[in-house]
């Protein structure tokens, strides 16, 4: 008469059967090529965006190693995972497209050297040949905003920092939102502001001090005599006259060169 | 035949732990290698966005029971460095039920916040880095184990929690949205001239918001054209003169409370346009020159700053009108 061991140890227990996939999961694909029962011992599939019915969507064995793909009918490669076939891990950390850890899969180094035996190539296999256990799938939609994408393919998560530079100023404010069911809710609001950076050259310069602050004129003071006149700009512009306007005849005269003026006398 | 249910088998073996980490026989001090298999039948653990948890390399284990009064304190650790530190804690009653669940996270105040890291977190809006659950099993056999008040440290090869319960959520979603700005590029004085004085730190970057969290809105300001493009799913920035609210008619403060620096009236500091001489009857030119015609002459002073213009008419022919010719 068999005997049967009660309360087995976990891994032991599933080491013969079709966990983590179904129970009525096949475990063969159409060109007969066949996953071995205990092949996994354990997993959790996490990736962003899977919802139900995920499944072992395609295996790719080459010489050197074993790549797997994981999703299910919209997207069949949510996320992957690969491994040297000549040493194998006893673990495997399956990640999405954007590197973002979606899940786990508990085997061991002999148990994923069967995979050698499918054949070096592409193996495709269907949602009824390889579909996981629902109690290892854990439903991700992809809701909220899950990350900042930049032109670069650079993906921005957890505390995202916005920085306001080169004469960019960010600022939040607040403003009062009609909710439609008359009444109204606070939200935050990220303002944006470009308003330049007047003094950039300095920047730009640095830190090669190419720049020299220039101190530029800021009044003129006339003296003659016992008289002192202290002239500062208000609009920018110093005006020089020749006399004041009562005077009639002066043979002084003050032109305007191209860079500069000219005082001299008239009629010399 | 009934056959017995989920908790029924794991009260009977290491699972939630990896088998051989747990419910060892007693052969010297007492560890939690010696923990009956029984005192945990379920458990699993998620870690947040900002936790970099790799599953390969990384553990989470029980790391500390203790017992005060009629209270035990399963206290849950992970040698992932992000959350050195960061402890879930579950409490139980010594009359507890068996199969009892607990949810905790590792925000909550007065247990698993208890450490000094507390302050760390405090710098990540407070949001828990990780969370999990916990189901106990029949209490007889924690008291048993711990009949007295204190506590028994485990190592992190004691009491492994198996990998396939846990989950990691790294990079998987924005927690929040912070403000700042990079500083203005800051007027220095000429050579021979005092230092500019700034009445705060410089050259650093200042916050303007922390933790934005929900609905954020994105809005135009001076000279800016914020686009959203609803089937691209994505936002453009644009900078256009005049574009958004227009042209400023002030500086606009990188933070509250900024100023300009004594003997400006720009926050950037240095000389306003109307501050300095641009133009002498209407020439400009960055080297002015003023040129000495007949009958005068011009000497320079440099050292003071100092241009004499003598209208002297030396050198210079003088018609003398015939009524002032003597006789």
């Amino acid at each position: 008469m068999p005997e049967r061991i009660l309360f087995p140890e976990w891994r032991k227990q599933n080491e013969t059967t079709k966990y983590p996939f179904s129970e009525v999961a096949t475990l063969t694909n159409r060109q007969g090529k066949i996953i071995l029962e205990g092949i996994f011992i354990d997993a959790n599939l996490y990736p962003i965006g899977g919802r139900v019915g995920l499944y072992l969507t395609k295996i790719i064995v080459t010489h050197s190693t074993v790549t797997l793909y994981i999703g299910n009918e919209g997207n069949t490669e949510l996320c992957t995972t690969s491994f040297s076939i000549l040493n194998p891990p006893t673990s495997l950390d399956l990640v999405d497209t954007y590197s973002r850890p979606a899940g786990f899969l508990v085997s061991a180094t002999d148990r994923l050297s069967a995979f050698q035996t499918l054949g070096i190539g592409t193996h495709i296999f269907e949602r009824n040949h390889t579909e996981f256990a629902a109690t290892v799938c854990v439903p991700t939609p992809e809701i909220g905003i899950r990350g900042f994408l930049l032109d670069d393919g650079t993906l921005l998560t957890g505390d995202v920092w916005l920085i306001g530079t080169d004469g960019v100023v960010l600022r939040k404010t607040t403003i009062e939102q009609d909710t439609g069911y008359g009444s109204t809710v606070t939200r935050d609001v990220i303002r944006v502001d470009i308003v330049g950076d007047p003094l950039y050259r300095r920047r730009l310069c640095d830190p090669q001090a190419l720049f020299n602050t220039v101190n530029p004129v800021r009044s003129m003071r006339f003296i003659s005599d016992n008289l002192t006149f202290e002239c500062a700009p208000s609009t920018g512009n110093i005006s020089i006259g020749v006399n004041n306007a009562a005077a009639t005849d002066t043979i002084l005269r003050i032109t305007n060169t191209e860079s500069g003026i000219k005082i001299g006398a008239a009629g010399a | 035949m009934a056959r017995a249910g989920f908790f029924d088998d794991n009260r009977n073996r290491a699972y939630p732990f990896i088998t051989g980490t747990v419910g060892k026989v007693v052969t010297g001090p007492v560890t939690l290698e010696n923990l009956p298999e029984s005192a945990v039948v379920d458990c699993g653990f998620t870690f947040g966005p900002t936790v970099n948890f790799d599953p390969t390399v990384h553990v989470v284990y029980l790391s500390k029971l203790r017992r005060a009064g009629s209270f035990f304190y399963f206290e849950f650790s992970s040698t992932c460095p992000d959350l050195a530190g960061v402890v879930l804690t579950f409490t139980r009653n010594t009359a507890a039920d068996q199969y009892q669940t607990e949810f905790t996270d590792s925000g909550t105040e007065g247990l698993s916040l208890s450490y000094s890291a507390s302050g760390s977190l405090a710098a990540t809006c407070y949001q828990p880095v990780w969370t999990g659950f916990m189901v106990n099993g029949p209490p007889d056999a924690v008291n048993d184990f711990l009949s007295s008040p204190g506590t028994i440290t485990g190592t992190t090869v004691d009491c492994v929690v198996e990998p396939a319960l846990l989950r990691s959520m790294y990079k998987a979603a924005i927690t929040s949205v912070n403000l700042a700005n990079d500083d203005r590029t800051r007027y220095s004085s000429p050579e021979g001239c005092s230092a500019v004085i700034w009445p705060y730190p410089v050259d650093i970057i200042f916050i303007n918001s922390r933790c934005l969290l929900g609905n954020l809105l994105v809005q135009s300001g001076y000279n800016s054209d914020v686009k959203q493009n609803n089937r691209e799913n994505s936002i453009i920035f644009n900078a256009r003169v005049g574009a958004g609210d227009g042209q400023p008619c002030n500086e606009i403060p990188l933070f509250s409370g900024e100023i300009p620096p004594s003997g400006s009236g720009l926050l950037s500091g240095g000389a306003s346009c109307g501050e300095s001489i641009q133009t002498i009857n209407g020439i400009n030119s960055p080297n002015f020159i003023i040129q000495a015609g007949s009958g005068v002459q011009i000497t320079s002073v440099p050292e003071e700053n100092k241009l004499i213009v003598d209208i002297n008419l030396a050198g210079a022919g003088i018609i003398i009108p015939s009524s002032l010719v003597p006789a």
